[in-house]
């Protein structure tokens, strides 16, 4: 029987202790512990079994194994494009080029020169779009489904369920920008400038916003959310700890920060993401917690 | 994210060469290139080949442990799993003791005219 069984247990093998036969017993209980623990936990009734583990100097298996290294300021590099490019279709005219998303639901349309300056909108539905003349427009082509106007850059996402390639959508888009474009007419109504709060306005609503609702659910994943700024009404925000190059992270930025703040603050445009998911002293999958193996 | 069965890398080396063994880091764990060709000295051109048939989450060209390492260039060539190779080129950078440079980047999307 083992000596914790007895110990817990009694019975017939733990006798009762006196004060005599305590201090004179000690030594021989320990060690019949040791080789009942022994027995049930490993040490030599397992090294018997297997001489493997039986190695005096006590190196195990994995020892060869590459252990992460601690981790380094990572530099983005430069990326260099081919100095050649191809001339333009509308030579002497505006110039758009279109980038259609890896998911293929939305398009980047690229415009040589600023379609909005110090404001950006965001569209999701076609009754909205009476706050811009060119989303409207936009909305009246087959297909178009939400619209984000920033800076010299135009986003057009499309039904999810719609098949096929962009070329068609994307030629009329592009025909349809650089109408608007030619003919010198607002991108925004007066009437949009004017309800846009005050950039510190929206950071303070957003901060609270931050502090209150986002970065407490996300700190469950060691995850956290700064805003890195507000300029008009386009958000700056940077995703740090756990949510830095996490591949969930698109969806917790779309589904879950976009929606917050908008409820907050309706005004604001583009919510742009700062953060190099790739860069850092701390991206996601470059380091395990002290202890962890990556063999584990 | 394929999984990058290897990658190779043209390292122009700049004015202040390389004294290691050059190395790259995939997910946190620094590994040797597993071919190797040319040198790092100032003006030479080193080709190396990593194969890590994983899926890199980070994938980064390890700094020196000691001093600096001038690059001038580095034309990176991918080979991910039942895709097609890709090309990319990256500009001048230095990196010492403290840095490393991050090699990955998804195949680029193509742009057109419209």
């Amino acid at each position: 029987m083992p000596s914790w069984f007895s110990r817990v247990f009694g019975g017939k093998d733990a006798a009762p202790e006196t004060e005599e036969t305590s201090a004179a017993g000690d030594a021989a209980k320990e060690q019949s512990q040791q080789k009942d623990d022994d027995q049930l936990f490993g040490g030599e009734y397992i090294t018997q079994l297997n001489p493997i583990l039986d190695d005096e100097d006590e190196t195990e298996p994995w020892d060869d194994m590459p252990k992460p290294r601690p981790p380094r300021n990572i530099i983005e590099p430069v990326l260099l494009t081919d100095d050649a490019e191809e001339a333009s279709p509308h030579a002497g005219g505006i110039r758009i080029k279109a980038e259609v998303s890896e998911d293929f639901n939305s398009c980047r349309f690229m415009v040589d020169r600023a379609v909005l300056e110090g404001l950006s909108v965001w569209i999701p539905f076609p009754h909205i779009a009476d706050i811009s003349p060119l989303a409207q427009k936009l909305f009246a082509l087959d297909g178009v489904e939400c619209v984000t106007i920033h800076g010299a850059n135009v986003t057009v996402s499309r039904d999810p369920m719609a098949r096929g390639g962009w070329d068609d959508l994307a030629k009329q888009i592009g025909q349809t920008i650089r109408e608007h474009l030619d003919a010198g007419e607002d991108v925004v109504t007066p009437e949009f400038r004017e309800n846009v709060p005050p950039e510190n306005e929206i950071a303070e609503t957003l901060q609270r916003v931050i502090e209150t609702e986002i970065n407490p659910g996300i700190a469950a994943h060691s995850g956290a959310i700064a805003l890195e700024g507000v300029k008009g009404n386009t958000v700056y925000i940077r995703m740090m700890g756990g949510c830095q190059g996490c591949a969930a992270s698109t969806i917790t930025l779309k589904q879950g920060i976009h929606q917050a703040f908008r409820e907050a603050v309706p005004q604001i445009g583009a919510i742009l993401d700062e953060t190099d998911h790739a860069a850092g002293t701390n991206p996601y999958y470059s380091e395990l917690p002290p202890g962890m193996s990556a063999y584990a | 994210m394929p999984r990058l069965e290897s990658f190779q890398l043209k390292i122009k080396t700049g004015e202040r060469p390389l004294k290691d063994t050059p190395r790259y880091s995939i997910n946190g764990f620094c590994l040797e290139f597993d071919e190797q060709e040319g040198g790092a000295d100032s003006g030479e051109t080193l080709e190396v080949t990593g194969v890590p048939d994983s899926f890199p989450h980070t994938l980064t060209l390890c700094g020196p442990d000691e001093g600096a390492w001038d690059i001038e260039e580095i034309t990176a060539t991918y080979y991910p799993h039942g895709e097609e190779p890709y090309t990319l080129r990256y500009g001048a950078v230095a990196l010492d003791e403290e840095s490393d440079l991050n090699i990955w980047k998804p195949r680029p999307r193509p742009v057109f005219d419209v």
